[in-house]
C-alpha cells in the first residue's frame, strides 16, 4: 500500500482523537463520582437507578409512617393505661366505701373518674381526637344536646350490645331531670329523636341540656352505653407494599364499658349500696378493666409487629441505597485506575504523533 | 539522416516535456493539502520517429495529457459509507439531546415526581383530616403533571428542531446538486475544447462525497462522463446538465415537514419514505419514529395515571361529603393537570370513601397509594417500571447509536485513507520525481550545449 505522510498525519489525528475521548469518560466518570451519568452510559442500569431511587423513597415514607404508628400507639397506651388506673382507683373506692353509706367525698371521687376517662376518651392527638373513629374532629364523647326554637336534635347514644331496655335521663343544666326517654337499642350507635319537649309536654326553652345514657338487657344485665358520637372507623397506616396496619380508634368499643362501670359505681354510691348492686358495679368494673388490658396487649401486640417492620424497613432502604451506589458510583479505586490508565494511553498517543511530525523529510537532504 | 534541426527539435521536446513534468510535481506539492485534489501525473510518449536510412530514429518526447489518478471504486465506497455515517451520526446527536431530556442522573424528573406524589398520597392517608397533607397531595400532584408536561415539551422542541434543520438540509442538497449540473456542463465544454477537465472532476468528486453524507443517492457517470444522480427510489436529482429540486412541504396533519421531488413542471412528489440514508435520512427517523414513540409512551403513561387516580378519586368523598371530581384534567402528557377547581380548593381532595363526612377516613387516599405497586401497564408493568423502561431505552438506542456511529465514521476514514493511498499526493514522492526531472532536464540542456558546439564548428569550417 502507497503511504503518504498526510495517511500518517491524519491516523495520528484519529488515535489521538479517540484517546482525547476515552481520557474525556475515565475523567467524567472520575470527576463526577459516579459511573453512570446519562442513561446510554448504562441503559440498564439506568434502569435500575430508578428503580432504586423510588424503593428509596418509598421505604423513607414507609419509615415515617411508621414512626406515626408508633407515637400513636403510645399515645393510645398511655390513655389506656391511665383509664386503667382510674379503674383501678375506683375499685377501691367500691372496697373502702362497701360496709356505709358513701359519703359525699366519695361520690364527687367518682364523679372525678368518671370525668377523668371522659376527658381521656377525648384525647387529641396532633389535631384529631383519638378515639372517634373516622369522625376525627368531633368530640368523640359528648352528652350535650341543645334545644334551640324549641326543637332538639337527635341523640346519639352507643351500645356495647344489643339492649331492651334503653333510658335517656335529660337534665337541664342546672342538673335537673327533665325528660325521661326509654327505648330499646341495638349493639353499636343508634339515635333517639327527643321532641326537646319535658316529661310533661311543656316545649322547654333554649339552651343546652346533658342527657346521660343505661340499658340493660331481657335478662336485666346492665348493657354497657355510652355518649360515643364518633363511628366505627379504624385508623389505618400504610406500613409497606399492601401492608396496613390498622389501629382501634372506636371510642364506642374501647371506652363504653369503663364509661358504664363507673356510672354505675356512682349510681350504687348515690343510692347507698346493697351488696347486690356492690357486685353487679364490681363485676362491671373488672369487666371494664379486663377490656382495656385486652385492648393494650393489642396496642403492644401491633408495637412489636410495628418493631419488626421497622427493622425490615431499614435493612432494605440499606440494601438499596448499597445497591444504588454500586450501580451508580461504581468503585472510586477502579475510576482512578481507569483515569491514569487512559492518561498514560493519551500520552503515548500523543509522543507517536510527536515523532511523526519530527520524521526527517527527503527535502531536508536534497 | 537527422538533419541537425532535428536534433535540435528532439531537444528542445525534451526541455520543455521536463519542464512540464516538472510543473505537474510542483502542482502536487503545492495541494498536498487540499482537500479533495487528486494527484496528477503527466503522461508522456515518444515522438513518431523518423524513418532514416540508417534505420529509425526518435524524434523527440511530448507529453499527450496530464492524468488524474482516481479510483471510482473507492469514491463509491467512501460515499455509501458517508451515508450511513452521516445518518447514524445525525441521529446520535439528536438521540443524545431526547436522552439528556429522560436523564434523571441529578435525581429530579418524572422517577421523583411519581414517588413524591404517591408519598404524598400516604401522608394523606395517615392524616386524612389534615389541611396539610391535602395540600401536599396538590402540590405533588402538580409537580408530577409540569414534570410530564415539560418532559413531552422538550421532546417537541427537539422534534421541532429537527424539522427547522430538514428544511436546511434540503436547502443543501439542492445547492450541491445544481453546482454538479453546472459542473457537468462545464467538463463536458471542457472535453469538447480537448481541455483537461481534472480541477473540475477534484470539485464534482468533493460535491458528490458531501451530497452522499446528506441523502442516499445512486450515482453512475454516463458515456460522456456525465455524473447523473438518483434517489433510491429513482428520482433524479442530476441527469447531465439539470438538476431537480427538493421540497419540504409541511404536511397540514402532523405539522411536520414531507420531503418532496420536485419534477420539471414544478410538480411535487412526497418522497419521504424513500429518504433512508444520510443526514436527511437520519432527521426523519428521528423526527418521524423515533420522538414520536416516546411521546406515545409519555401520553400512555400520563393517560394511565390520569385513568386509575380518577377513576379511584371519582369513587371518593371529599372533605365536604360530596362526590370527588376528576383529579387529573388532560389528554395525555402534554396537558394533564391538577383539576384547577381542586387546586383551588384543598377540602376538594377526595381521600374518603364515604358519603358520611368522615374526615378520618382515608380508604381512597389507601387505594390510590396501591396503585403506586400494581400493574398497571398493558405490559404488566408497574407506572415506575413503565417509566424505566423509557429510560432504558432511550440508553440503548443512545448506546448502539454512538456504536453504530463510531463504525461508520471508523469505515469513512478507512476508505478516505484508501483514496489518499491512491490519490493522495506525497511530497517525497514528487520530490524525488522533481530530481530524476531535473536530471533529464539538464542532460537535455547538455545535448543542446554540444549541438551549439556542433553548429560552431560547422560554422567555422
Amino acid at each position: 500500500m502507497r503511504i503518504t505522510y498526510k495517511m500518517m498525519i491524519n491516523n495520528s489525528e484519529y488515535w489521538l482523537s479517540k484517546q482525547r475521548e476515552k481520557l474525556s469518560d475515565a475523567e467524567i466518570v472520575s470527576a463526577a463520582g459516579q459511573v453512570i451519568n446519562k442513561p446510554s452510559d448504562d441503559p440498564e442500569g439506568a434502569a435500575h437507578i430508578l428503580e432504586y431511587r423510588s424503593e428509596i423513597a418509598k421505604y423513607g415514607q414507609y419509615s415515617s409512617n411508621l414512626t406515626e404508628a408508633d407515637d400513636l400507639i403510645s399515645a393510645g397506651t398511655d390513655v389506656l393505661d391511665s383509664v386503667n388506673s382510674l379503674l383501678t382507683e375506683a375499685l377501691d373506692l367500691l372496697d373502702s366505701s362497701s360496709s356505709s353509706s358513701a359519703s359525699e367525698a366519695t361520690l364527687e371521687t367518682a364523679k372525678n373518674l368518671y370525668n377523668q376517662i371522659l376527658d381521656l376518651a377525648n384525647t387529641r392527638y396532633s389535631s384529631n381526637y383519638l378515639y372517634g373513629g373516622s369522625q376525627t374532629d368531633t368530640l368523640p364523647f359528648s352528652d350535650e344536646v341543645s334545644v334551640s326554637s324549641g326543637s332538639a336534635e337527635g341523640i346519639r347514644y352507643y351500645l356495647g350490645s344489643d339492649a331492651s331496655a334503653v333510658t335517656i335521663t335529660i337534665c337541664d343544666s342546672s342538673g335537673n331531670e327533665v325528660r325521661t326517654l326509654s327505648s330499646s337499642g341495638t349493639s353499636g350507635s343508634n339515635t333517639i329523636t327527643w321532641d326537646g319537649k319535658d316529661d310533661s309536654g311543656n316545649t322547654l326553652s333554649d339552651g343546652d341540656y346533658t342527657f346521660a345514657v343505661s340499658a340493660s338487657d331481657s335478662s336485666g344485665n346492665t348493657v354497657a352505653s355510652s355518649c360515643y358520637q364518633g363511628d366505627g372507623g379504624k385508623k389505618q397506616i400504610i406500613i409497606g407494599d399492601g401492608n396496613i396496619v390498622t389501629i382501634n380508634s372506636n371510642g364506642g368499643v374501647i371506652f363504653s364499658e369503663a364509661l358504664s362501670a363507673i356510672s354505675q359505681l356512682i349510681a350504687s354510691l348515690e343510692d347507698g349500696t346493697s351488696s347486690d348492686s356492690a357486685s353487679a358495679t364490681t363485676k362491671s368494673l373488672n369487666s371494664a378493666v379486663s377490656s382495656i388490658k385486652c385492648e393494650m396487649v393489642a396496642l403492644s401486640n401491633t408495637s412489636s409487629q410495628l418493631g419488626v417492620t421497622t427493622d425490615r424497613v431499614d435493612k432494605l432502604t440499606e440494601l438499596y441505597k448499597e445497591r444504588l451506589s454500586t450501580v451508580e458510583t461504581g468503585s472510586a479505586d477502579q475510576a482512578a485506575v481507569e483515569l491514569s490508565a487512559q492518561q498514560t494511553a493519551y500520552e503515548v498517543a500523543q509522543a507517536a504523533t510527536a515523532k511523526i511530525l519530527n520524521l526527517p523529510r527527503l527535502s531536508d537532504y536534497l | 539522416m537527422s538533419s541537425m534541426s532535428c536534433i535540435m527539435n528532439t531537444s528542445v521536446s525534451a526541455l520543455q516535456t521536463y519542464q512540464a513534468m516538472i510543473n505537474v510535481a510542483n502542482s502536487n506539492i503545492a495541494n498536498v493539502n487540499t482537500d479533495g485534489y487528486c494527484r496528477q501525473t503527466a503522461v508522456v510518449n515518444e515522438i513518431q520517429s523518423n524513418s532514416t536510412s540508417s534505420g529509425a530514429t526518435g524524434t523527440g518526447v511530448e507529453v499527450t495529457n496530464v492524468k488524474r489518478i482516481s479510483d471510482a471504486f473507492t469514491l463509491k465506497h467512501i460515499c455509501s459509507a458517508n451515508t450511513a455515517s452521516g445518518k447514524s451520526e445525525t441521529e446520535l446527536n439528536y438521540l443524545e439531546s431526547v436522552e439528556a431530556v429522560f436523564n434523571e442522573s441529578s435525581g429530579s424528573g418524572v422517577s421523583s415526581a411519581l414517588s413524591g406524589f404517591f408519598n404524598a398520597w400516604q401522608d394523606l392517608a395517615n392524616d386524612p383530616s389534615g389541611s396539610t397533607a391535602r395540600s401536599t397531595v396538590i402540590s405533588k400532584a402538580g409537580t408530577l403533571a409540569s414534570t410530564l408536561n415539560d418532559t413531552y415539551g422538550e421532546l417537541k422542541d427537539i422534534r421541532n428542531g429537527i424539522n427547522d434543520d430538514v428544511s436546511q438540509t434540503v436547502n443543501d442538497i439542492n445547492g450541491i446538486t445544481n453546482q454538479i449540473a453546472d459542473l457537468n456542463q462545464q467538463i463536458l465544454e471542457a472535453k469538447a475544447g480537448g481541455t483537461d477537465a481534472n480541477t473540475l472532476l477534484d470539485t464534482r468528486d468533493s460535491l458528490l462525497t458531501e451530497l452522499s453524507s446528506k441523502v442516499d443517492i445512486a450515482s453512475y457517470q454516463d458515456d460522456s462522463g456525465q455524473l447523473n444522480i438518483q434517489l433510491s427510489n429513482g428520482k433524479s436529482l442530476v441527469r447531465g446538465s439539470t438538476s431537480y429540486e427538493l421540497g419540504a412541504t409541511t404536511n397540514s396533519t402532523t405539522g411536520l415537514s414531507d420531503i418532496t421531488w420536485v419534477d420539471r413542471n414544478g410538480n411535487e412528489t412526497v418522497v419521504t419514505d424513500s429518504i433512508s440514508g444520510g443526514s436527511l435520512g437520519g432527521e426523519i427517523d428521528v423526527m418521524n419514529n423515533v420522538i414520536p414513540e416516546y411521546l406515545d409512551q409519555l401520553d400512555t403513561l400520563a393517560a394511565t395515571i390520569m385513568d386509575q387516580v380518577n377513576t379511584l378519586h371519582e369513587n371518593g368523598y371529599d372533605a365536604k361529603g360530596d362526590a370527588g371530581l376528576a383529579f387529573f384534567t388532560g389528554t395525555g402528557a402534554g396537558d394533564i393537570a391538577v383539576n384547577n377547581n381542586i387546586v383551588n380548593d384543598t377540602d376538594l381532595v377526595a381521600a374518603a370513601s364515604t358519603s358520611a363526612g368522615a374526615p378520618g377516613d382515608g380508604t381512597i387516599a389507601t387505594e390510590i397509594v396501591a396503585l403506586q405497586d400494581s400493574s398497571l401497564m398493558d405490559d404488566g408493568s408497574t407506572l415506575d417500571e413503565y417509566f424505566g423502561s423509557i429510560v432504558s431505552n432511550i440508553g440503548t438506542q443512545v448506546a448502539d447509536s454512538t456504536s453504530s456511529s463510531t463504525t461508520q465514521s471508523d469505515l469513512v476514514s478507512f476508505y478516505k485513507n484508501l483514496r489518499e493511498s491512491v490519490s493522495g499526493v506525497d511530497s517525497d514522492e514528487e520530490l524525488a520525481n522533481i530530481a530524476l526531472y531535473q536530471n533529464a532536464y539538464e542532460a537535455a540542456a547538455k545535448v543542446m550545449s554540444v549541438l551549439d558546439e556542433l553548429l560552431q564548428t560547422i560554422i567555422d569550417m
